[in-house]
């Protein structure tokens, strides 16, 4: 039987969209950048329309949608040739050089990682809500996370003026 | 106590980039979205370019415009520029060096006085103490496509330190996307200029070496209108001057 329940979208679509922009949008920046990511988010949005009474009414929308998004995203990435997550950020070089060289840190990792690391340690969510969203394990997440934050560390991320620190993040350790 | 504050400090630099990346991301999304859905052409079927350049009365002789190269994947472009690498402004003089007629001068032997990377383009201005090249690109892998490149000889080689436009250029792809192009001298005591196109948008061009460049995604003619902005480093307006001032209009075909 068709499941019609409407999982906390108590606006139904509306509701939809405020998700997609304020839980998806941090996911899609995360992994292809700024362009490439605010331009899936605008496909994203209008396959939710499209399809309304569908994604409303799945169990994990947002999980579909971001699978959706990674579908079109060979669009901009194979076809288009488009930069992902940028590695040059021009406009903050002289504002504020340590956000410079986190951003080109981040470029570095990979997409996967970058994404568990910054809706983690960034964007505050809990292991649990990254696994929902990317469809894979809460374990699959704490080894993106721990792996990402071990390179960033590596490349002497905590502070520029100290030397690289040796990693110790246990494997059971989790933000709630 | 130490790995503590190490995960904050940690924590902290990691949220100011995702704040960040929304903020840039808030300003794109409002932003008209410069994404020429065209359809791709792989053919190297003859590229219609149809080029009004303008120039401020200090540069000008000689224009020229030439096109090469095959039709491209639709094109993207953000408001804020990208830093042109060693890798880019090489692969830029590679591509622009392709198939120039004679008469021109040999870019081996310019300097890439600026180039305006953003999205899947970018413009190069190379110049020397007579010549000033535009060339138009598209990203083609980790290699550029080149479009239309101006030429100017210049009459006049230094600035009086004002802000001026020393070219304008617009070109229609085969696929039918049209791409426009700008660069100036950037005036005294400014460290970056906006472009705005009236109704559309607002950007900031690259600088360099006291030039800018930018190129967007839009025809430019003469019924565009639109304002260069310079700014100092404390981002107060030191100058400005409209499009319709670059006063001469030279049309070229390929």
């Amino acid at each position: 039987m068709e499941n019609t329940r409407i999982h906390g979208y108590s606006g139904g679509f509306d509701a939809l969209i405020d998700e997609i922009r304020a839980r998806l949008l941090p996911a899609l920046v995360s992994k292809w950048g700024i362009e490439v990511g605010s331009d899936l988010c605008s496909d994203v949005e209008e396959y939710a329309w499209e399809h309304q009474r569908k994604v409303v009414a799945m169990e994990n929308p947002l999980g579909y949608l971001y699978r959706v998004a990674q579908s079109k995203s060979r669009h901009h990435v194979r076809w288009m040739k488009r930069t992902t997550f940028p590695s040059r950020f021009p406009d903050i070089v002289q504002e504020d050089m340590q956000l410079h060289d986190t951003l080109q840190m981040l470029a570095g990792l990979k997409p996967d990682q970058r994404v568990c690391v910054m809706l983690v340690h960034a964007f505050d969510w809990t292991y649990a809500e990254v696994a929902e969203l990317l469809g894979v394990s809460r374990a699959v997440v704490n080894h993106h996370v721990h792996r990402g934050i071990a390179q960033l560390r590596s490349k002497g991320f905590t502070d520029p003026l100290e030397s690289p620190s040796p990693v110790t993040t246990p494997a059971t350790e989790e933000k709630s | 106590m130490k790995e503590f504050q190490e995960r904050e400090h940690q924590d902290d630099v990691l949220g100011r980039a995702g704040e960040h990346l929304m903020r840039r991301s808030a300003e794109y999304r409002e932003m008209p979205v410069h994404d020429a859905n065209g359809k791709f052409s792989f053919s190297r079927g003859a590229r219609r370019a149809v080029l009004v350049a303008g120039f401020t009365v200090a540069a000008v002789a000689t224009t020229l415009v030439m096109s090469s190269g095959s039709g491209s994947p639709a094109m993207a472009w953000s408001p804020i520029p990208a830093v042109a690498t060693n890798v880019d402004q090489e692969a830029a003089r590679a591509a622009c060096t392709s198939d120039l007629p004679e008469g021109l001068p040999d870019l081996s032997m310019m300097e890439v006085t600026v180039m305006d990377v953003r999205g899947s383009g970018a413009l190069a201005v190379f110049s020397d103490t007579t010549w000033t090249l535009s060339c138009m690109l598209r990203r083609d892998g980790d290699d550029f496509e080149r479009g239309p490149v101006i030429a100017e000889e210049l009459t006049v080689t230094e600035s009086n330190g004002d802000l001026e436009l020393r070219g304008i250029a617009s070109t229609l792809w085969p696929d039918g996307t049209s791409t426009s192009m700008i660069n100036g001298v950037v005036p005294s005591g400014a460290v970056s200029i906006q472009l705005e196109i009236s109704g559309e948008f607002t950007a900031e061009a690259s600088v360099n070496n006291g030039r800018f460049a930018i190129w967007w995604i839009g025809a430019y003619d003469e019924t565009t209108t639109g304002t260069v902005r310079a700014f100092d480093a404390s981002g107060v307006e030191v100058a400005a001057i409209p499009l319709e001032s670059a006063a001469v209009k030279t049309e070229a075909g390929r």
